[in-house]
This record gives structure tokens, sequence and C-alpha cells, in this order.
């Protein structure tokens, strides 16, 4: 028992500052998160590329999600599509990579809850890595969690006068996926 | 030795041990500049609601001279001058890499995020961790400042931060360097250097290990319009050995051309300050 806490200790003064990176956004809450997503998908990445995009030249990467639940149902539309194209800042094309703290990176099979904005025409992730939920099952109990990974990001908020105060993105603990849609359903309701 | 010993040496370390952190590819090489000299130029707006301009921009310069000030580095960060150039990433359509733009984005025309403040973009050989061009992309939609009243977000400590990232520097464990991560409103301390950022500048970068190759072909204000841009010669090609040479030669022609030009625009760019 000694020896387990004595381990563990010592793991958290290795890491307990762990790096991050040069990208500074406003800190969202999950109620702030909510109200301000033009759409709230449950969904599995089936596909990524990257690409430079033709006017602006960055390379973004497009990831394909799948949507399985729509938490809050896209804005700009009254339909609920069965994909959603959301573009990234940053990726890999050829010799080129370019990279940007604090963007969200998925694989191909990866479940998600993503809260998205429209930009000019395009999904994206709500607050860079803030608005995007891991979703992975505990083997042992067969239920699943949600994960947030707020990394490459500098968090601003405001104080009580609106200034702009800025704050290292700390690590939340993660929650049970059904807890997590019902909390963010409460908030959506409670914004009506 | 016993374990609470151990975790005692553990706690008592100096922290430079984890102190500053070089960015790296995906897949873990560590991303760096090969040349002497990196140029920067700044957008000839600046930022929309900051009268003082001609304040903003000395404050970029000053936080160019923060980093060359470091002896034990050989890098050289070199203000190009002003540009018109709005794009960042490959800036312009003729794919010429190395333009490195500071750049205050229009209220209203912020092209990421809503709520992102600002944001640096590096452009690198995912083979070789090489960087080829760099940005740093600041949103007007949030109020910032330069000297020592009402200091909202203070340009200086923001760009000499954000400078250190255009280099290779990721953010710093300890809590008084310049490459933290966190600075409260109205920080001004990381308008100078620690010791910790130095280490990070002169380890990438040694002094003993300068290449003594400076290129500065591309200094002089650069226009976003091909027809009467001065020279982009810092080029970036993909690392395979038989274009090497040839890029070699292209860079000193264009080097050639660029020297009455430069002086030109360069002549311009400070008439315009």
């Amino acid at each position: 028992m000694r020896r387990t806490l004595t381990a563990w200790l010592t793991l958290a003064v290795l890491f307990s500052t762990a790096p991050a990176e040069a990208t500074i956004v406003l800190q969202l809450s999950d109620a702030t998160l909510a109200r301000d997503a033009d759409a709230i998908v449950h969904g599995r990445v089936v596909s990524k590329s990257a690409a430079w995009h033709t006017t602006t030249r960055r390379i973004y990467t497009t990831y394909q999600i799948e949507a399985l639940q729509f938490v809050k149902s896209p804005t700009i539309s009254t339909q609920r599509p069965r994909t959603l194209a959301v573009r990234v800042l940053g990726g890999t094309v050829g010799h080129y990579g370019m990279r940007v703290a604090g963007t969200t990176r998925m694989s191909v099979g990866d479940e998600v809850v993503l809260f998205l904005e429209r930009v000019r025409g395009e999904w994206m992730v709500l607050g860079m890595s803030q608005g995007k939920f891991e979703v992975y099952r505990d083997a042992k109990t067969n239920t699943r969690w949600v994960r947030a990974r707020r990394t490459g990001l500098t968090l601003a908020t405001r104080d009580k006068s609106g200034r702009l105060m800025y704050t290292h993105a700390k690590p939340r603990p993660d929650r049970r996926f059904d807890a997590f849609l019902q909390q963010i359903r409460n908030h959506l309701k409670a914004k009506r | 030795m016993r374990q609470p010993t151990l975790l005692l040496l553990l706690l008592l370390l100096p922290q430079p041990l984890w102190a500053f952190l070089q960015t790296t590819t995906d897949d873990g090489k560590p991303i760096y500049w090969t040349n002497e000299c990196v140029v920067y130029h700044i957008n000839e707006l600046g930022p929309p609601d900051l009268a003082d301009k001609e304040g903003t921009f000395a404050a970029i310069r000053q936080s160019f001279q923060t980093w060359n000030n470091v002896t034990c580095s050989y890098l050289r960060m070199v203000d190009g001058g002003l540009t018109d150039i709005t794009k960042s990433g490959d800036n312009d359509s003729s794919r010429n890499l190395g333009i490195n733009v500071l750049i205050w984005r229009e209220k209203g025309a912020w092209p990421h995020q809503k709520k992102v403040i600002a944001l640096t973009s590096i452009l690198f050989n995912p083979d070789t961790g090489v960087i080829a061009d760099t940005d740093i992309e600041l949103n007007s939609d949030f109020s910032f400042s330069v000297g020592d009243e009402n200091v909202k977000i203070d340009v200086q400590n923001t760009v000499t931060h954000e400078l250190g990232h255009t280099i290779g520097l990721d953010h710093s464990t300890v809590i008084e360097s310049t490459m933290f991560a966190s600075a409260p409103l109205g920080e001004i301390k990381k308008r100078t250097l620690e010791s910790d950022d130095i280490d990070g500048i002169c380890q990438i970068y040694p002094i003993a290990q300068n290449p003594n190759n400076c290129d500065l072909s591309n200094v002089g204000f650069i226009s976003a319009t091909r027809g009467t841009s001065s020279c982009i010669a810092t080029r970036y090609d993909p690392p395979t050995d038989s274009r090497a040479p040839r890029s070699i030669v292209l860079l000193l022609v264009i080097s050639g051309v660029c020297i009455g030009l430069g002086k030109r625009h360069g002549r311009r760019a400070t008439d315009s300050l």
C-alpha cells in the first residue's frame, strides 16, 4: 500500500505540469458549449483527409462524422444529416505538415461527442479542442464514459468586471456518457 | 535507496529537469529552423482599435530584439518590414513559403473559431521537422494594448511568447519563464526572457553551431500582389537530394535580383512607418 502510494506520488510530481502549446481561447463551460453550439453530435469518425484549402492556402483536415444521434440539431437545416464534414486546421499533405496548437485530432473509428459551430459555411469544433469529448467503454463495467482533452490551449476567462484572465487548461475528470448527455440536454432546456 | 528518500529527492530537484520543451512533429521529431535568420513581416494594418500603430510595431520589434539579445544562440529574428499580405500558411497562390507574417485579423473577419484570441501556425517538413513558415494571427475582436498604462492584452508580452513558439519552443513548466502557458491579463513580465527561455533557444540554436547562412533577401515590403512584391527567396523545397542543388542556385539568383529591390522596398517600409 505504502509502495503504491509512493509510486503515485512520484508520478504526480513528474507529470503535474503537463506541457501545452500556443493557442489562446476563451474558456467554455458545458453550459456555454451547449448554448453556443450550432449543432451537437454524438458520432463516429468514418474517414479523414487533409488538403490545402484553395483560397486560404492553409492545410485543413476534414473528418467525416457519421451521426449516431444529434443532441442538438443543426441550426442551419431542418433535416438531420447522416454525416457531417468537420474541418480542423492543420494536417499533413505530402512533404508539408501544418501544426496549430489546440486543434482537435481524431482517428478513424473514434466515437465522439462534438460541439460544432458553423464558420464561413464549414463545420468546426467550437472552442478548439474544448468542444470535443471522446467516448470510450469501460470493459469491466461495460459502461460508456466521456473524456475531455484540452491540450495545447491557454484558456482565457473573464472576471466580474469583464477583464480577461489567462489560465492553463487543467484536465477535467471523465464523466459517464449518459449523465453527460443528460446534463447537456438540461443545459439546452434551461436555455429555452 | 529507500522510496521516501527517493521521493524527497524528486521533490527537491531543481525544475529545469523538465523545463523548456521543444515542439515536435506527430512522430516526435523536434521542429526547428535551419537558417541563422528568421525574417518576419508585420501586416501594415496593425490592430484596428489601437491608435498607436507605431507604438504597436515598436513593441513587436522589441520582442524580436528580446530574443536577439541572447548571446549563446545564433538564431536571429529579423524585422523584415511591413507587408500587405493577409494570408497565413502558404502565403500566396504561387506557393512561395517562408513569408512569416504577424497579422491582426480585422473585426468580424476572424477566419477561425470565434472564441479564439491568438493562434500560431507552423508549417514544417514532417519528415525532418524543418520549419518552412510560421504565422501569428491575432483576433481584433479582443482588445490589445501597448505601453504600461491601461494594459489589456499586452502586445509585447503576447508576441514575445508567441515568437518563442515560432522557433520551435513549446510551453515551459517553469512558472516564471516567458514560455509558461499562463499569463494573467495585463501581465508584462513576458516581455523579457528568463533563464529557462534562454536555455531553450541556446539548446536548439547554440552559437557554436552557427550555420552562417543568414538570408536577408526577402527583407523589405512584400506585397500580396506579385507585380509589386520585392522578392521572396526563402523557398521551401521538398527534401529530395536531386532538388537541392537547383534550389541553392535559385536562391542565389533570386537573392541577387532582390538586393536592389529589397533596398527600394525597405525604404517604402520605413517611409510607411
